[in-house]
């Protein structure tokens, strides 16, 4: 028996271990990594173990015994290695755990998301937009909850600062709900504040800053009028940051969250800002809950001339691509965490699961795998269950029905009236998951619905079909599972895709129309 | 003027103590085509390091894990010189002081799997010291048992030989 663990080492030899054991777990958010002593004629050798360690983990090692002092008898004297054995237990080992640290940090993405190790752990979208957003262009990228809108945006401010442009991000959740004109002096002055790369003309732009906060906290009487007198000196003074080699990018993200009926004044003055200026917008948003362009007063970004559209939202009509997206993700938090891959603690079929009760959404796939680890590892299984990713699916949907509340504003009732009836229909009289609707876009029951899926209670299977007469399109929907999954008649509902793949037109024709 | 043991002047890792420094202080002197024979000389020292490393490499890969002693110092030694090659190319470093063993650390930045190389390094070098001094020892105290050490040292020389080729130098 030449190895042993802390208890077992030379108590002179303890506090040396320790003193590395916990430079690491320092490093891993407070995960004690597994770890054993080897007993050697020449001394103990620390060995640090993971299911399968990569150049990350190595890098974590250099690092912790960098910063040990030449006292420390693991000085050179450490290493990390792959697990002797496999353990009995993986949702429990440190790795796992490591993991579910992993994903809970990655649920929100910003700017500073992945900070240092950015292009390492990106996963591109399924469309491949990373080439557009980078493109000298304004665009707005629409996507639900979780769907990766700030994730691309984060990469289009990477490669923009890896290009050493000048580059704002402005993050519109401090002006939520704030309807009043002020906030376009208010978001103004948000640009200013987070410009990064503006060298000489900073103190400039301070001054300018200075003039638009002023006005943000002022009263709101003739504060366009102000604003507008304020926009040519403040175009010129940004003018003089950018260049056509090195463009200004402003990024505003999550712009619905500001009330509707002041996004398209906003995003005008923004324009003026950057229009013929060697500056460009990339903004996102819930394509629901946005709306760029006001025509009675002829003000903000008309698409596709003024912006571009990059729709993040069809992941269920692509889910033979979603999944190997969502696996992709999963796959690189794994391996960041010393798995070999998300195979390891799931199984395919339970992936493609977890694919569909998630709709395809990156941010709802990644929590529920957190989930249902928990309720696996509860229940003593080995690895991840169905019935786990169910249950799971059950607790995330109860967090949804918040968000209706949150998000739905006046039209609440509404909104769960519709609900309501989606789920009579496709529980209890139809028992399909699935079904057709027809597309009016004037209809406010159909605009209710359009709701659901920017709620994710619903999500689009089709974008439209024309089952029966020429003229007529249906987009074809799905009820989300969660919704549904924790009741007993749950059983008995037919599951519409059961695997992600791509429908039949004769799959989609057959499914019934909710009126 | 460098002082190495086992070298004997003229040479020019004994005319400074690091020969592209020395390059980069003597090109407002030298014609371009004189700093380029200087160059083509320390090539010509990161090649023969090179080579040196790959001889005990090749020695090593011919003995069975019975001679794991034997195995495990040859395949340090390879791994040992085939890092001073890289070196003098990366920074003009050299050394023939028993301290040199000690700096795993200065593999460049930009090799390829350097964090694991640096690590895999400095078992090698405890697993070499307990294989040729400690009577004691068994097969089974080696940190990276034959096997495991010849996968290190074969992709470390693989990922040498490819920073060295974009550096110009074809080992």
């Amino acid at each position: 028996m030449n190895s042993l663990d802390l208890a077992q080492v030379d108590p002179s030899f303890r506090g040396d271990a320790a003193e590395v054991l916990d430079a690491y777990a320092k490093r891993l958010g407070g995960i004690r990594l597994d770890y054993f002593v080897k007993r050697r004629p020449d001394g103990p050798y620390l060995i640090v173990e993971l299911v399968k360690p990569n150049e990350i983990h190595f890098r974590i090692h250099n690092e912790v015994v960098s910063i040990l002092p030449d006292s420390n008898r693991f000085k050179e004297r450490s290493t990390v290695q792959r697990s002797r054995s496999a353990p009995k237990d993986r949702l429990r080992i440190p790795e796992t755990q490591l993991l579910k640290k992993e994903i809970a940090a990655s649920l929100t993405v910003d700017r500073y998301t992945f900070s240092g190790g950015f292009f390492d752990r990106y996963t591109p979208s399924v469309t491949n937009f990373e080439q557009q957003i980078t493109a000298n262009a304004n665009f707005i990228v629409y996507g639900r909850r979780g769907s990766g809108k700030s994730s691309l945006l984060s990469y289009g401010l990477h490669m923009a600062v890896q290009d050493l442009a000048p580059v704002s991000w402005v993050a519109m959740q401090p002006f939520a709900n704030r309807a009043e004109v002020n906030v376009v002096p208010a978001v103004i002055g948000a640009v200013l504040h987070e410009l990064e790369g503006a060298g000489d003309v900073a103190p400039a732009l301070e001054a300018l800053k200075a003039e638009f906060d002023a006005l943000a906290e002022g009263e709101p009487e003739d504060v366009l009028k102000k604003c507008d007198r304020l926009v040519p000196r403040l175009r010129r003074t940004l003018g003089d940051v950018a260049s056509p080699n090195s463009p200004l990018t402003i990024f505003l993200d999550d712009v619905h969250v500001i009330p509707e009926e002041i996004q398209p004044l906003v995003l005008s003055y923004i324009y003026k800002l950057t229009r013929g200026n060697n500056a460009y917008i990339k903004a996102s948003g819930i394509a629901q809950l946005t709306r760029l362009w006001d025509s009675a007063t002829q003000a903000g970004l008309q698409a596709p001339h003024d912006a571009q559209v990059l729709n993040l939202d069809l992941n269920l009509t692509i889910p033979d691509k979603s999944k190997e997206h969502i696996v992709s993700i999963l796959d690189s938090h794994a391996r960041y965490c010393g798995l070999p891959d998300i195979g390891y603690l799931a199984r395919d079929n339970v992936l493609s699961r977890l694919v569909l009760v998630a709709a395809g959404v990156p941010r709802d796939a990644l929590n529920l795998l957190s989930l249902a680890v928990s309720k696996a590892s509860a229940k003593g299984q080995r690895s991840v269950s169905i019935t786990s990713v169910n249950a799971a699916a059950s607790e995330m949907a109860e967090e949804k029905l918040k968000d209706v509340e949150l998000d739905s504003g006046r039209d609440l009732a509404d909104v769960e009236a519709l609900l309501a009836d989606v789920k009579r229909f496709c529980i209890t009289q139809e028992r399909k998951n699935a079904f057709l609707m027809e597309i009016k876009n004037n209809s406010r029951r159909y605009q209710l619905m359009q709701k659901l899926a920017a709620l994710r209670l619903v999500h689009v299977l089709h974008e439209g079909i024309t089952p029966h007469k020429a003229g007529r399109r249906f987009v074809a929907l799905v009820l989300d599972y969660g919704v549904y999954v924790g009741i007993r008649a749950a059983k008995s509902v037919e599951l519409i895709p059961s695997e992600p793949r791509v429908l039949l037109a004769k799959e989609l024709r057959s499914l019934p129309i909710f009126r | 003027m460098a002082n190495h043991k086992g070298l004997s002047p003229p040479h020019l890792l004994l005319a400074a103590s690091n020969p592209i420094r020395m390059i980069q202080n003597l090109n407002h002197i030298l014609e371009q085509q004189e700093l380029d024979k200087i160059t083509a000389e320390l090539d010509r020292n990161v090649r023969q390091l090179f080579q040196l490393g790959k001889s005990h490499f090749s020695f090593a890969q011919g003995l069975g894990d019975k001679d794991w002693r034997q195995k495990i110092s040859r395949l340090y030694y390879a791994a040992y010189n085939v890092r001073r090659a890289v070196a003098l190319k990366n920074s003009g470093a050299f050394s023939t002081e028993s301290g040199d063993h000690q700096k795993v650390d200065q593999l460049p930045d930009n090799m390829d799997n350097r964090e694991s190389h640096l690590t895999n390094l400095r078992n090698l070098r405890e697993d070499r010291n307990l294989s040729d001094y400690n009577h004691e020892a068994k097969v089974t105290d080696l940190v990276l048992n034959p096997g495991d050490a010849l996968n290190f040292v074969t992709q470390f020389l693989a990922d040498s030989a490819k920073f060295l080729k974009d550096q110009g130098v074809t080992v």
